[in-house]
């Protein structure tokens, strides 16, 4: 990848900066870079290069530092609110999060901000899942009377999400279902034998369910282009939040910066932390973005014709936040006072798990990092609809045999404990409730000028939580899991909801939404800034309301969409 | 040194990895003083020669290798000594100091001088003290401790992943619904 080697000191005007190499970001450089632009991109972390920079992605278990935990103290000084997840903080993948001394934030209520600060941000350990929305979703807000209602349809996504899922490479199945449209797949993933036998019994006894292989980014079928790239196919070592060095996930690192950086148009530049969008008052356009050189601590401007804001959705808000001026005293393009409010995520760490019998001669083999799919079946219709709750969810779980780790806490040591060790254990099937978190003006982010980073930057304080809603929605997350895996036979079956945590899904959204009034709403039907048209937000800010899937596969068809928008508009010397 | 490299070079001190345990199978009764060829980081060598008596124990050499031929001492060292807190630290020390205590005042002997059903007799007591029903396991206790790293250390180890249970680096394939005998022991990793 073109690192910086001094070109932008005599000349630091691009066609096109992007803010951030995340997920959207990597989008917005390979669509801007493709489409001819001079694109500049600005990385706040340190350079990622795909492969020779993922350090652990071959290590065996024997080679991980204390079997890969990590020490508590390490965890209290670095990593409280990134341990939160439970998974986040190991020897394998630490080194993709961001230390929270380094990086505060202020909690008004809990949130969990997960966050990763390097070249690729979260999609080298993004989960993977990729759904698309479907026209319930995006006319939801309308029919509901809450929020505003999104200025697209299905039909204007329907191309992108085409678009995206063949170049990325998604596995899955389709299933023809209204509420989860089908989509480009390579071939969808095994099911298990406990999993089949699910899917089969609660098929038969639900009218209205579907189990569905995950929809995955993973190449089961690599085409050509992919395998140009250098990409190839999953191997199931389910190692993938270590970096793929088989690029067989879909990565920023691993596809589209390598693509971006193919067309020769495009220029990383990592350690750029931005500090906010230069505004001329006179062209009332965006000019440039000035950066902090994380490594020189110097200030310095870059310039465009067009500014994509991918830094994720509350670092993208900060960012405008952060560019406050008189014409925006609020924070840039904020005449709507939307800005940083709308703060969703998906609820989940609801659900159900059991034991299955009847398969004790059946084992796999691989490690799939993928699981199955219930799609959404509450408010899809008149005969599903709830009483309590509006909007619905989807579970994603899986069937697995026990492993060693189970005799941990029996009584038993010696040559009959050995003996245990050595043979898997029951299988269990569980699934886990995904729902949707509507959007509310008083779930906000603000600038918190008191509390300030290391490199003395405004930091954010979140006010966020999960109200009646989705309350109601969590009590029938779990009773409806419970009754569908007793329903198909599975014993001992147990329902949970742990503690779950704004933030914790990873999903953040909402914080400059897209609408079709100005006065209510950030940007408009091509995640443009109502009022600075040379600016779009292409990642999770943009989302007007949350649907119950995985969001980041709709991100990367907005930016798409977007970024083909933009350069059009360019050429028309409407920009 | 890494935990590896610690394992392989027991295992060239040892010359082969069984000999040792293996000969003390053979000479279950008549041992030698205990003696360890590792250097410790945080245990003392006497120590260290009483955690190896007793993750010998909890996993036996069988016609597998067991947790000292897996490096389970080793491993629990570097736990020691980079990993845990004072407090566990301190209950695993304790916890060393009792069932040498506990040796000493049933049968006059060091733990690791005594036979292995005199040891198995001393282990069988802390392991019901540790797991039986109604036990509060949220308050730290030495035997609880010693099993996990025993089994964590095991299972995660070369010898433990690979000449035990079953262990593929890059299976390239997904395979749902297989007969068990096709793989015939429990994979290291999920």
């Amino acid at each position: 990848m073109s690192n910086i080697n001094g070109k932008w000191q005599q000349d630091n005007t691009y066609d096109a900066i992007v803010i951030g190499s995340g997920i959207s970001g990597g989008w917005a450089a390979k669509e801007l870079s493709e489409k001819g632009l001079k694109t500049l991109v600005l990385e706040r972390g340190r350079m990622v290069k795909h492969v020779t920079d993922y350090p652990t992605m071959n290590f065996n278990p024997w080679d991980l530092k204390y079997a890969d935990r990590v020490p508590q103290d390490e965890i209290d000084k670095h990593y409280p609110k990134q341990n939160r997840t439970g998974y986040t903080v190991r020897q394998g993948w630490k080194h993709w999060f961001v230390k929270d001394d380094e990086h505060p934030y202020t909690e008004v209520k809990r949130f969990d901000w997960i966050r990763g600060y390097h070249v690729g941000g979260r999609s080298i350990v993004w989960g993977r899942q990729s759904y698309r929305w479907s026209d319930l979703d995006f006319e939801a807000n309308l029919k509901d009377g809450i929020a505003v209602d999104w200025p697209i349809r299905y039909k204007d996504i329907a191309p992108w999400y085409d678009y995206v899922e063949e170049w990325i490479g998604v596995s899955g199945s389709n299933e023809g279902l209204p509420q989860l449209p089908d989509g480009k797949f390579q071939p969808p993933m095994e099911m298990n034998c406990v999993e089949t036998d699910l899917k089969g019994k609660v098929e038969s006894k639900f009218a209205d369910r579907k189990i569905t292989m995950g929809r995955t980014a993973h190449l089961t079928e690599p085409t050509e282009q992919q395998k140009k790239l250098g990409r190839g196919k999953c191997q199931f070592r389910n190692l993938c939040m270590r970096g793929c060095p088989y690029g067989a996930y879909f990565s920023s690192n691993g596809a589209s910066l390598i693509a971006a950086e193919q067309t020769g148009n495009m220029t990383l530049r990592p350690n750029s932390i931005v500090h906010s969008i230069i505004y001329d008052k006179e062209k009332d356009k965006a000019t440039g973005v000035k950066i902090l050189d994380a490594e020189s601590k110097q200030e310095m401007e870059f310039y465009a014709k067009i500014i994509f804001v991918n830094a994720s959705a509350l670092n993208s808000a900060w960012i405008l936040m952060n560019s406050a001026n008189e014409r925006f005293p609020t924070g840039l393009g904020n005449s709507s006072d939307q800005l940083g409010r709308n703060v969703m995520d998906h609820h989940f760490q609801v659900g159900a798990s059991g034991n299955a019998e009847g398969f004790e001669d059946r084992y796999y083999s691989g490690r799939r990092a993928n699981g199955i799919y219930i799609p959404r079946y509450r408010n899809v219709d008149a005969k599903s609809r709830q009483k309590d709750f509006i909007r619905g969810y989807g579970y994603q779980g899986g069937a697995s045999r026990e492993g060693w780790s189970r005799l941990i806490a029996e009584m038993n040591f010696g040559k009959g404990m050995k003996e245990q060790l050595h043979e898997p254990g029951r299988w269990t099937m569980g699934i886990n409730g995904f729902g949707e978190f509507l959007p509310y003006e008083d779930n906000r982010i603000t600038l918190n000028k008191d509390v300030l980073d290391m490199y003395g930057m405004p930091t954010l304080t979140m006010d966020v939580e999960i109200k009646e809603n989705e309350l109601n929605m969590r009590k029938d997350m779990q009773a409806s899991a419970i009754e569908m895996l007793e329903a198909a036979g599975i014993k001992d079956v147990k329902g949970y909801d742990r503690n779950y945590g704004p933030g914790l899904g990873i999903h953040e959204m909402g914080t400059a939404r897209m609408g079709r009034d100005p006065k209510t709403s950030v940007l408009n039907s091509w995640n443009q800034m109502h009022d600075v048209k040379n600016v779009f937000i292409t990642d999770g800010a943009c989302m007007t309301s949350a649907a119950c899937v995985n969001p980041s596969l709709t991100y990367m068809a907005l930016t798409a969409r977007a970024a083909d928008y933009a350069v059009s508009e360019l050429k028309k010397g409407n920009l | 040194m890494n935990r590896r490299e610690a394992i392989k070079r027991t295992s060239i001190l040892l010359g082969g990895t069984l000999s040792a345990s293996a000969m003390m199978g053979v000479l279950n009764g008549c041992k030698a003083e205990p003696s360890i060829t590792w250097a410790p980081e945080y245990f003392t060598t006497d120590e260290g020669g009483l955690v190896e008596a007793i993750v010998g124990r909890i996993i036996p050499l069988t016609d597998t290798p067991g947790a000292i031929e897996a490096g389970v001492p080793q491993f629990i060292d570097t736990m020691m000594a980079g990993f845990y807190q004072e407090k566990e630290k301190n209950t695993f020390r304790e916890g060393l100091k009792k069932v040498e205590e506990d040796a000493k005042a049933a049968h006059g002997k060091p733990f690791a001088k005594l036979s292995e059903e005199e040891q198995d007799a001393l282990l069988t007591k802390l392991d019901q003290a540790a797991f039986a029903d109604g036990v509060d396991r949220g308050t730290p206790d030495f035997f609880r401790m010693a099993k996990e790293l025993t089994v964590l250390g095991f299972c995660t180890s070369e010898a433990g992943a690979t000449e035990f249970l079953k262990y593929e680096p890059v299976p390239g394939d997904y395979k749902g619904c297989i007969p068990y005998s096709e793989v015939g022991a429990a994979w290291a990793t999920s």
